[in-house]
């Protein structure tokens, strides 16, 4: 019991590190969201695709099951470092979007709701400027998209 | 089994501390290192030529802020013949942030893009805006120039400059962005004002 503690904590501790890291690297998003007139409230898209993630967490918490997905959160720090060395936005914002996703395990429909990340980060708006409405029903859709995928594997945690 | 599982997940743990702490480290000598810069390209820009005078406009406290430590120089250009026009240079060496489409600037200040236009130029390829905003209509011209070519790509942009930093300069030298903007509503595609930006480009 108190080894499998010990271990828990190896694994919990450095996970919330490097979204720490991830979360400091990416600082730069809130002014982005204000400013940015290709990415301006996606802020809302955002906090409305992390509910999902937080109804697993609290799940695996209640259930005794939280494990962090180490896959991810190994290329969330890979981004993270290309972001900073490189100096490149989309790969810090990359990383945090795979560092939120990595503090819970998932499958496959979770790749799918993590590809979801798309609707919030501020290159998509950039990449949609051409699209009628700034961008807008291509988010809502990804995000629609990404809910609706991120309910199966809400579903197969069930199992 | 599950000591199996655990296993793992100690030794992945592990990882992620070693590349966590390495990151940071390696952060830190970057960010004391000297890095390599194109102030003296900027500064190497001609003022006047046969074709051309310049002057030397400051910059105003909110382009200084946006800039950060990046270097910039802002003059309004006369050709000998033709309509004055406004040329800007940006080196984001120092902030690399500072160095984004210019097509985000001229929107986020109210300007709407009507057309625009890629044009081929002997050095390569600039890219030909039309600007309008209450009624007043406007023309300019924006590309990245490195020593061997002009392009208008941002995402091109981001491509060499993260490679030249993450491999330490030796990737090739940082593009820097150049902005001309129309004072009036002349266009900026004639030959003879690419001409003079070809005489203005920091890399000849």
């Amino acid at each position: 019991m108190n080894q499998s503690k010990r271990l828990d904590s190896q694994s919990w501790a450095p996970s919330l590190f490097v979204l720490g890291l991830c979360i400091w690297s990416a600082r730069n998003l809130s002014d982005i969201w204000q400013s940015d007139v290709y990415a301006r409230g996606s802020v809302w898209i955002f906090l409305i695709w992390l509910i999902p993630l937080i109804a697993v967490l609290t799940r695996q918490i209640r259930t005794g099951r939280w494990e962090p997905d180490f896959i991810l959160l190994i290329l969330s720090l890979l981004s993270c470092l290309i972001g900073i060395f490189g100096s490149l936005n989309i790969a810090r914002h990359v990383a945090l979007g795979l560092a939120v996703g990595g503090q819970v395990s998932g499958g496959f429909w979770k790749w799918l709701w993590l590809a979801g990340m798309l609707s919030w980060l501020p290159a998509t708006g950039w990449l949609a400027r051409e699209i009628p409405g700034n961008g807008w029903p291509l988010r809502s859709g990804l995000l629609v998209v990404s809910l609706a995928f991120s309910y199966k594997w809400w579903k197969g945690g069930l199992k | 089994m599950v000591e199996g599982r655990t296993q793992v997940k100690a030794w992945q743990s592990r990882i992620l501390w070693v590349i966590s702490i390495l990151g940071i480290l390696l952060t830190l000598v970057v960010e004391f290192l000297p890095q390599k810069d194109a102030v003296e390209q900027l500064l190497s820009i001609p003022t006047a030529d046969r074709s051309f005078r310049s002057q030397e406009t400051p910059l105003t406290d909110q382009e200084r802020e946006l800039l950060g430590d990046a270097s910039a120089i802002k003059k309004v250009v006369y050709p000998h013949s033709g309509d004055p026009f406004l040329f800007s240079a940006i080196d984001g060496s120092r902030n690399r942030h500072a160095v984004h489409d210019p097509r985000y600037c001229f929107v986020g200040s109210g300007w709407k893009i009507m057309g625009e236009q890629s044009l081929e130029t002997r050095r390569g390829t600039v890219q030909s805006l039309i600007l309008e905003r209450d009624g007043e209509q406007r023309h300019a011209l924006f590309w990245f120039s490195t020593p061997d070519q002009w392009f208008v790509s941002p995402i091109s942009f981001w491509g060499k400059a993260t490679a030249r930093r993450l491999t330490f300069g030796l990737a090739g030298e940082e593009p820097i962005l150049l902005v001309v903007q129309s004072l009036g509503d002349q266009p900026l595609t004639s030959p003879a004002t690419l001409e003079i930006l070809e005489t203005l480009d920091p890399w000849k």
